[in-house]
């Protein structure tokens, strides 16, 4: 009984110990520790790390204003053992009580764990988002469209192409898609868009939606909410035939693969399910392309897959932003075409989904900038109008998921007053 | 702070283990004990933390200002001021937004201005803990503690200060000056303290995802399946959440040496309303009986006074769990039952089969959650009309939006954990061990069943061959195996729940 009782005890304590081992060995003695040991693997699941700035809380007024207790907190979380094994054991545990109530029921997805908003798709092994029913996002779209078209009526000589990914959560080719009541599409947006467009003949609506979800996994990741080369090449002749763009991307594109790289995208992390995808791009041609930055994402790069894989981890969990570029990079480096078709510019106002596409799109324009004005998280008081007149464009290229377009209103409340204006369009 | 977060597992619990643990006085203890107490109490709410050193300070000098006084008079005018402070108090921070409300509604003016005041943490628990103190003293129950520290350190005790059970003074009064803290001790504590966390982190969690998804959703939205998966998924997450946090803390409390009384005894196993009561959160039931209940003269009066008693202690009941009138109503739904059942449903039930009368319980609770966990009256009535079907199976929803088919694999688990199978097996193995395989087993009887760790066979008499010792020890040790299992999945769904992954990458 003593020795049972002790080494329980013995045990537990380990257990209870064991964060403050790992910060010990870690912040201390400065151990050389492997990744899958402490929370460094976690670090690239959560896409990034917080830091605790613990020093400079340890004080009783960071105590009173609760900064240290959130500080300690994360200190603590930042030295997890085996982070990254525990969170993915945890929601795959879930999953499988989740898989096994689906056995009676056969739905075909399934949340990747409980109260998770990324399902999983077991026909395709891929992953998805938990459909969209806000309403309220149509109202704000529209007013998106309303403040496109107003700039619009006032420049009419300049074209807009307003293009729509068809992200999975408003995708009707999800599976989960028929299992919601009242989900919105994809069609759902282009319709309010177009509404709210319709008296400006110089604003273009532009998407390519799927219904069949065997095609949309060949143009989108299974576990990634972006489009792959292959989806972007696809709405780039779409948008080539509205717009009468000259370039025609030759066919077939070579096939870049990358041995041994396994991703894991967005859907991944969030729904904490690794479904290690393999992934294959098609080559662009950027003939004639130069980069107005020293810094260029591998696709740019002359050994491209050789610059990708040697990333590291971060290539694995953020392959598309790795590869065509992150949206901040993007928006840093303007493309200059030596070999344009014409001399027209353009102007691209972009969330993610442009980091590919922007490519194809400067081979018809001796210039394109970009501008991250609807990625989440983009707030300030700049207009459009500014950002035509900055850049001289021509064309004026929207590139986001149908969630993009609903941010204007909240976010950017001058973006669509024009000089003189005395109200702001704020909703 | 709560005791499934990372902070408190791996960092509170282990630092107070090794501070409390090191010092070698009992004096010196008590005192490490208030100081973890206050800062684990202030962790959350820094400035409430006056209001309960506050409490600590008047409730200390009234009970030792009428230990001191000889005057029953005095002593009992004391006691009132006691009783007024300390229920002002509770009745400030918990009932101001809710009488100003409601009166305010009333009159059709802001006659009294809403203060939206955060609520204390524990409040609830600690002013009716002093109040037993005070009262026992008064009572010439316990002595006046003359140190304002140990009465500190008994107020404030981090263990049962957010969730109970509900300790009395008397209870630990002898523990405080004279405890033995053993290795034994210290490992049943532990054992209750997994059992505890993995009620409370691996089912009501989990349970309470659905429920917590429901639950504020309007009837119309979600239909019966809605209706009745939410009200059942809150029916096991309160009873793992509530329970899970009284084993956590009786089990710290028995790491330390101090025995607190148990809180819940498989109150789903119940046949009638009354017995349920006497399983469910026992020590507040202990507490109005003893400090309300007869006071007002209990059962020993005449039929409508009775009646009245029995309401007032249940409309208490209900306000005292929140501010609110779907807990008051809660409160008098069960008061109602309970005298029903005294005047006439115990003399059916009690010549019916028992599964009949376990069904009769089972829809009791499922009612009674109801009232519980929805919110307005209003929204109550809609849930009541969709639980007989108003706005049909599925209300505007579809079945698999609503995520009730996802648990079903959990529900015989949610059943398992809420039954008393383990003491049943405990039992059915010692006396198997002792030679006496044919006993008659009471598993989890109403009286008399202190909290024990599940499998934790102790034998009471010899076994009749050494190799059946050896296999009761063989399955304490797999108990023991599995109750650190136990323990690594909660650490890990501990884990899992501050997952809060970056939109874009963040290096």
């Amino acid at each position: 009984m003593k020795a049972r009782n002790t080494i329980l005890t013995s045990l537990f304590c380990l257990l209870l110990l064991t964060p403050c081992a790992l910060w010990a060995a870690q912040e201390g003695l400065r151990l050389p520790l492997p990744d899958w040991l402490t929370a460094e693997s976690a670090t690239y699941l959560s896409g990034g790390i917080s830091e605790s700035h613990l020093e400079k809380h340890l004080s009783l007024k960071g105590f009173e204003t609760e900064e240290l207790q959130e500080a300690l907190t994360t200190e603590i979380e930042n030295h997890i053992p085996f982070k990254a094994t525990v969170l993915l054991a945890n929601a795959s545990l879930q999953r499988n009580a989740i898989a096994a109530s689906n056995l009676v029921a056969n739905f075909e997805a399934y949340p990747t764990f409980f109260g998770s908003k990324t399902v999983y798709i077991p026909q395709h092994d891929a992953l998805a988002d938990y459909p969209s029913t806000k309403q309220w996002t149509l109202k704000r779209t529209k007013k998106t469209a309303e403040g496109i078209a107003k700039i619009a009526s006032q420049v009419p000589d300049k074209n807009f192409y307003l293009v729509v990914a068809d992200m999975s959560y408003t995708s009707a080719s999800n599976p989960a898609h028929q299992l919601v009541a009242n989900a919105l599409s994809t069609n759902d947006y282009l319709e309010v868009l177009n509404e709210g467009t319709e008296e400006t003949p110089n604003v273009h609506v532009v998407s390519l939606t799927y219904d069949d979800d065997a095609e949309y996994y060949r143009n989108y990741y299974r576990t990634d909410h972006h489009w792959n080369g292959y989806g972007t090449l696809a709405l780039y002749r779409t948008l080539q035939a509205t717009a009468k763009l000259p370039y025609t991307v030759e066919e077939p594109r070579p096939t870049l693969s990358f041995p041994g790289l396994a991703t894991n995208g967005s859907y991944a992390r969030d729904g904490l399910m690794l479904l290690n995808e393999a992934v294959e791009e098609p080559a662009f041609d950027l003939t004639g392309l130069e980069v107005q930055n020293t810094e260029l994402p591998p696709i740019a790069q002359a050994d491209s897959v050789e610059a990708l894989l040697a990333m590291g981890p971060i290539a694995e969990y953020s392959f598309y932003t790795q590869w065509y570029g992150s949206s901040l990079l993007t928006a840093q480096s303007p493309l200059v075409n030596q070999a344009s078709p014409s001399d027209k510019r353009a102007l691209v106002i972009m969330d993610s989904y442009a980091d590919s596409l922007h490519w194809l799109l400067a081979r018809n324009y001796t210039y394109l900038q970009c501008y991250r004005d609807i990625r989440d998280g983009e707030e300030g008081d700049f207009t459009l109008i500014d950002r035509i007149n900055e850049t001289d464009a021509d064309d004026i290229y929207f590139v986001g998921s149908t969630s993009a377009y609903t941010r204007p209103p909240q976010y950017l409340p001058h973006y669509f007053d024009l000089p003189g204006d005395t109200t702001s369009s704020k909703n | 702070m709560v005791f499934s977060s990372t902070v408190f597992l791996f960092a509170f619990l282990p630092v107070f283990l090794a501070v409390y643990f090191i010092m070698p006085k009992r004096a010196a203890r008590n005192i490490v004990l208030l100081v973890f107490s206050l800062l684990f109490y202030a962790w959350g709410e820094p400035v409430y933390v006056w209001l309960m050193v506050f409490s600590i300070c008047f409730n200390w000098a009234f009970g030792f200002a009428i230990s001191k006084t000889g005057a029953r008079g005095a002593q009992k005018a004391l006691l009132a001021a006691d009783l007024a402070l300390n229920l002002l108090i509770l009745g400030f921070y918990k009932y101001q937004g809710f009488l100003a409300e409601n009166i305010n509604r009333a009159i059709g003016e802001e006659f009294i201005a809403e203060l939206n005041l955060a609520l204390p943490i524990g409040i609830s628990f600690f002013t009716l803990q002093a109040i037993t103190y005070v009262v026992d003293v008064y009572r010439g129950q316990v002595k006046a503690q003359k140190n304002p520290l140990y009465l500190g350190m008994y107020i404030a005790m981090f263990p049962q200060l957010v969730a109970g059970p509900i300790v009395r003074y008397s209870d630990i009064e002898a523990e405080i000056d004279n405890r033995h803290a053993t290795l034994a001790g210290f490992a049943q504590g532990l054992r209750l303290f997994c059992v505890g966390l993995g009620k409370k982190v691996l089912l009501a969690n989990t349970a309470g995802t659905l429920a917590d998804s429901l639950l504020p959703r309007e009837a119309a939205d979600i239909g019966f399946v809605g209706c009745f998966s939410g009200v059942a998924a809150y029916t096991f997450q309160i009873y793992f959440d509530f329970s899970g946090y009284s084993d956590m803390a009786i089990g710290m409390g028995k790491m330390m040496g101090f025995d607190y009384p148990r809180n819940f005894n498989y109150p789903y196993t119940s046949k009638s309303a009354t017995e349920f009561w006497r399983r469910w959160h026992m020590t507040l039931g202990g507490f109005f009986r003893d400090y309300v209940y007869i006071p007002l003269g209990g059962n020993r009066v005449k039929t409508p006074r009775f009646i009245l008693n029995t309401m007032i202690v249940w409309g208490l009941t209900g306000i005292w769990h929140g501010a609110a009138w779907n807990f008051l109503l809660w409160g008098l739904y069960w008061g109602v039952l309970i005298l029903l059942e005294k005047f006439f449903i115990m003399k059916v039930l009690d010549r019916l089969p028992g599964f009949v009368s376990h069904i009769w319980c089972a829809v009791l609770f499922f009612f009674g959650w109801l009232l519980f966990a929805v919110t307005g009256l209003g929204n109550i009535a809609e849930w009541f009309c969709a639980m007989f079907g108003a706005y049909g199976w599925l209300g505007t929803s579809t079945l698999w939006e609503l995520q009730s088919w996802s648990y079903v694999s959990l529900v015989p688990i949610f059943i398992i954990g809420s039954l008393p199978w383990a003491p049943w097996l405990r039992k059915k193995l010692q006396a198997w061990a002792e030679g006496d395989p044919h006993r008659a087993i009471v598993a989890a009887p109403q009286k008399g069943n202190t909290a024990v760790p599940p499998c934790q066979a102790v034998l009471e008499a010899p076994a009749v061959t050494p190799g059946r010792a050896r296999i009761v020890t063989a399955v304490n040790v797999l108990a023991d195996v599995a109750l650190l299992a136990v323990f690594v999945l909660s650490a890990m769904s501990v884990v899992s729940s501050s997952y809060n992954p970056f939109i874009y990458f963040q290096f």
